[in-house]
């Protein structure tokens, strides 16, 4: 840990080795979820997608309030060695309700998903809809029957006290609901982090970041609290917010006016006097209607091993270095190919989707969605892109091209233009080159094995 | 027919008994059964019943069938497994020694491993109030045998948390052998990978440390200096209660600047939590340390953090400020500690602010009359207008103090506007509390110039819209006649209170018929004759339902101070009209009065009678 002249905040940089960037060729391993759109309901569309530490894990969460656990398989013959998933158990995380005070309906709909760090004994998971955030611990639980009470069956009068026996049946995958956070979040909730402490995670609405010890579900604290005096006057929110992966001290904040916020507990409780911003001066040459939408984070992480954040807005992904907040380490327009119809998009709507970015095992990585079913896999310094698609149409074609900056000029394009089709969550496992990439109502598995660079092209 | 009579007693005498005792059977059956009803609520009733059902069974079958059938339980509710961690604990007393007790421990082992913390603490405490009982040497195997078990599973980390716990409160009863075996886990523990283990090593350091010279000196000192420098500041934060407990055990001298580096390193730390802990234990800290260490290290660090970056730790420095001032010399106060707490009484953020107000004046009697004149004075005058009431407020409060150093006399004149200016505050909060305080500031300016400024005000609560407040200033006159004597409240209270008779308003004649009995105590026995009573008298013909009984329970309560027969009289006819009252509820409270005055009389007949 050492104080960075740049940014005037101590952080905590990762020095282990990193080993030297292998472009990877990705195959398509398996996809879950019914084929035929017209039978799919709008509960069934995914909302939110979650690895567990491990990466034996995948669960998904979807706009019914359902979140459905998948397992990974020990490889079946037909696979070989592939990394695969099969279904494990699937839990009723959230119901809708009605909040008679306010008189608005909450959904059940998954907003987002948060394994715990498994030290204990079962698989703990953080659930949460716009407002209740709820733990699940999901465990294999022994059946237990008892039998010989006193007062069974008898009509007589008990002579002697009794014991009753137990009798024990076989297991069975038990969902257990251990805790609910609420009332924490006036706003919808966005993002769930836990803390490398081990005890507490972070939620995040649009206006405020709440700290939980993971124990104490009646008291929070708000690290982040932006004042509001006019509710029409809100000129920015806060869309995702996440705790450094090591560091328990540090947490990031992105904003819709494409600021990410760095900020550190140690040096003041108030996070307007212990943050950096990680930003881009405003290009007022460039700016129009759309910048300001186009502009906003849609969502933004650390890179595994903390060193860097990665963001994504509607048309870029970047990469920023820790140390240095004036400058991103890549400021890469991967969607260019979208700016030419952003008057559609807006018309459409379209243009306020929100694309979100995770980061590899490794840190070398980054990977986000696109529309036609199509998402991208971009190394973190910017120098290539991969764009695959994800769908059952074609799932042996799903290679769509690679672009590398360094060779060929021409930007990424989609092979066609369907806004309704689009990638909006994909993850990375945890410490293999595995994706899983939720399209719709859809999972998708990809595995990807090391190439030399001139293979690809 | 006496013989056929006692016989059907003593068969009497049997059912019933063997009723009884089959009802208690049958009662503790259905207990036993609820351990495993479907119904939480039920669960957790039988649980916290289990100290019945163990005395019904004894000591043998609780050990042999219902500690293995409570083994079971463990993946119940949180709420259940909580309670029966906690109710294992008080099982003891039913359960002798030995062998029954150690057996509670086993489902004790099982919940202490549970991830939920609850539940944890909850054995963890149940556990060590058990290992206390046992004694030395006896059954020491198998309560090593818990602690290794805990130490050693693989499944959950959660044991270990709870054998951390509770290694040291059976650290003195273990074999030196086993002793040194938890003493290097306690040493692996303060470098594990896992924060959540290092933290719990660091919470437990210090009753470890209780232990030294058995506990090793130097390990001690290794563990604390590790725990130190730990990278986390979750885990930094127990670095001074240990710093208080080797203090305890290891000679002073020798470690003062061991101890001098260790605050140093604490007081200069890059995280604020670390620093308001120190802050916060700063008294304590400073009586491990020598005056010189106070004056030349502590009391800087100290102004240090009264003017330190973070709003938290100045907050805490100011409101440790009173205790601090104890252990150092008027000069320091004055020269080190004044002028940083003279920023404060500006500060941006009013609970320091607040606390700065709490323990201003308690530093006067420290520094002397000349110096509380020159500084403190200043600083109050300047809190005494602060924009927040709840900064004004405890100023008032600690006025005693001033007035022991140089007379609020000379103050009054700051004094009367704020304390108006609060009495009139939009908060009840501080409405309520001001009220409160005028009882202390009666007794501090004596009754003239306390009436001459504060009568009326305390007065006009009384025309206070809100019952609330109506009823506090009642208290309030009630608390200043105590302080001022009766003649005060006759000349100030009582012709206000005779006022109310002629408010149109029925809710305001209520006013003195509450009023008069909490003062009547208090009052001259002549007030009372010549004037309480005839006013109440003379309204008994109220149109309003509400005043009559109210008039009838008032009549009550005076009756016992009144002494003169003919006046007793009057009361007791005025008694028996409002008894034949239309309303009911006049009737009611009128005919309850004349049952407690009729003995009231009597006793008074046979005062004069004798």
């Amino acid at each position: 840990v050492r104080c960075v002249q740049e940014t005037g905040l101590y952080l905590k940089i990762s020095m282990k080795a990193e080993s030297q960037i292998n472009q990877l060729k990705w195959n398509y391993v398996n996809g879950y979820g019914e084929r035929d759109r017209s039978k799919v309901t709008e509960q069934d569309v995914l909302s939110s997608l979650a690895f567990d530490q491990t990466g034996d894990y995948i669960s998904v969460g979807d706009k019914g309030g359902r979140v459905i656990l998948f397992k990974k398989s020990q490889g079946s013959k037909a696979s070989g060695k592939a990394i695969d998933y099969a279904y494990f158990s699937e839990i009723q995380s959230h119901e809708s309700e009605f909040d008679e005070l306010k008189s608005v309906e909450i959904e059940e709909k998954i907003n987002r998903i948060e394994w715990l760090n498994r030290h204990y004994k079962g698989l703990f998971m953080l659930t949460t809809n716009d407002k209740k955030i709820k733990l699940w611990k999901v465990f294999n639980k022994e059946e237990k029957k008892a039998y010989g009470f006193n007062l069974e069956g008898t009509g007589k009068g008990i002579k002697a006290l009794k014991i009753p026996k137990i009798k024990k049946g076989g297991k069975a995958v038990t969902a257990q609901l251990k805790k609910t956070y609420q009332n924490g979040h006036d706003y919808h909730i966005n993002s769930l982090s836990q803390c490398a402490d081990n005890e507490h995670f972070l939620s995040a609405d649009d206006m405020r970041v709440n700290i939980w010890n993971i124990n104490i579900s009646n008291e929070v604290y708000s690290a982040v609290d932006i004042p509001i005096e006019n509710a029409e006057d809100i000129s920015e929110v806060i869309t995702s917010a996440s705790f450094h992966p090591t560091d328990p001290n540090m947490f990031m904040f992105s904003s819709s006016k494409g600021v990410i916020k760095l900020c550190d507990f140690r040096v003041n409780s108030q996070y307007d006097k212990s943050s950096v911003d990680y930003a881009l001066p405003e290009d007022t040459q460039k700016k129009n209607f759309f910048s300001e939408i186009i502009n906003s984070i849609s969502y933004a992480c650390f890179a595994k091993n903390g060193n860097y954040m990665f963001s994504r807005d509607y048309i870029t992904v970047k990469t920023w270095d820790i140390r240095k907040n004036k400058t991103p380490v890549t400021n890469l327009r991967l969607c260019s190919y979208l700016e030419r119809k952003l008057c559609d998009l807006y018309e459409s709507e379209n243009i306020f989707d929100k694309f979100e970015i995770s980061s590899s095992h490794d840190s070398q990585f980054m990977l986000t969605g696109s529309y036609s079913d199509s998402f991208h896999v971009v190394d973190r310094q910017g120098g290539s892109a991969v764009t695959l698609t994800a769908s059952f149409d074609n799932p042996k074609g799903s290679y769509i091209g690679t672009y590398h900056t360094d060779m060929v000029k021409k930007p990424p394009t989609l092979p066609t233009f369907d806004f309704s089709r689009k990638v909006q969550q994909a993850i990375w496992h945890p410490n293999l080159n595995a994706l899983a990439v939720a399209n719709h109502n859809c999972l998708f598995v990809f595995n990807g094995t090391p190439v030399s660079y001139t293979h690809l092209t | 027919m006496c013989i056929r009579d006692r016989s059907t007693w003593d068969i009497n005498q049997q059912e019933r008994m063997s009723a009884e005792d089959k009802s208690s059977i049958y009662s503790i059956a259905v207990l036993i059964d609820e351990l495993r009803n479907e119904d939480m609520k039920k669960r957790l009733n039988a649980v916290r019943n289990l100290p019945t059902i163990v005395q019904a069974l004894g000591p043998d079958r609780t050990r042999t069938e219902l500690i293995p059938f409570l083994c079971e339980f463990v993946e119940d509710e949180d709420e259940v497994l909580a309670s029966l961690a906690e109710v294992i604990g008080g099982l003891t007393e039913h359960l002798g020694g030995g062998q029954s007790l150690l057996a509670l421990t086993k489902p004790l082992e099982l919940l202490a491993s549970t991830e939920e913390g609850i539940i944890r603490d909850k054995a963890i405490e149940s556990m060590k109030k058990i290992l206390s009982l046992c004694k030395a040497k006896e059954g020491e195997t198998e309560i090593m045998g818990i602690i290794k078990r805990l130490i050693n599973n693989a499944e959950t980390f959660a044991s270990k948390l709870a054998a951390i716990a509770i290694i040291p409160s059976y650290f003195a009863q273990m074999s030196t052998a086993n002793q040194q075996e938890m003493v290097s886990f306690y040493r692996a523990g303060s470098g594990d990978e896992n924060p959540q283990i290092r933290k719990a090593i660091a919470a437990n350091l210090k009753h470890m440390i209780a232990h030294v010279p058995k506990y090793p000196e130097a390990e001690a000192l290794a563990l604390f200096n590790s725990l130190c420098k730990d990278e986390q500041d979750t885990i930094r934060l127990y670095c001074v209660e240990q710093l208080l407990a080797l203090s305890q055990v290891i000679p002073y001298q020798k470690s003062n600047t061991f101890l001098l580096s260790t605050i140093k390193a604490c007081a200069e730390d890059k995280s604020w939590r670390i620093r308001y802990v120190l802050a916060d234990k700063i008294a304590e800290v400073g009586k491990c340390l020598d005056h010189d260490a106070i004056l030349h290290y502590l009391s800087n660090y100290f102004a240090n953090f009264l003017q330190d970056a973070e709003s938290e730790v100045r907050t805490i420095a100011a409101s440790r400020t009173a205790d601090f001032c104890k252990l150092v010399d008027g000069t320091t106060i004055v020269k080190r500690l004044l002028p940083a707490l003279k920023k404060l009484s500006t500060d941006p953020f009013v609970h320091v602010r607040k606390a700065l107000a709490e323990n201003l004046l308690p530093i006067a009697p420290l520094i002397g009359n000349a110096n509380t004149s020159e500084h403190v004075i200043p600083m109050f005058l300047t809190l005494l207008k602060d924009e927040s009431a709840e900064v004004r407020l405890p100023l008032l409060k600690n006025l005693e103090d001033l007035n022991r150093v140089i007379g609020v006399e000379s103050l009054s004149q700051s004094l009367v506007p704020t304390i108006t200016q609060l009495a009139s505050e939009k908060k009840w909060r501080v409405r309520m509390a001001i009220i409160e305080l005028f009882p202390i500031l009666a007794k501090i300016m004596g009754e003239a110039a306390f009436s001459e400024r504060f009568s009326p005000m305390c007065l006009s609560w009384l025309d206070d819209n809100v019952f609330a407040i109506r009823e506090s200033a009642m208290k309030n006159l009630q608390q200043l006649t105590i302080v001022l004597g009766s003649k005060w409240a006759e000349k100030n209270i009582l012709p206000k209170l005779l006022n109310y008779q002629m408010h149109t308003n029925y809710l305001f004649r209520m006013t003195p018929l509450f009023a008069i009995p909490m003062l009547a105590p208090y009052l001259s026995q002549e007030a009372i004759e010549k004037t309480v009573v005839p006013f109440i008298l003379n309204q008994i013909a109220d149109k309003v339902p509400n005043i009559r009984f109210n008039i009838a329970k008032a009549l009550k309560s005076i009756s016992a101070y009144v002494k003169n027969p003919a006046l007793y009289s009057a009361i007791t006819k005025a008694l028996a009209q409002l008894a034949s009252d239309q309303d009911a509820d006049v009737k009611y409270n009128a005919s309850k009065t004349n049952a407690a005055q009729s003995t009231q009389i009597l006793h008074l007949s046979l005062i004069h009678i004798s």
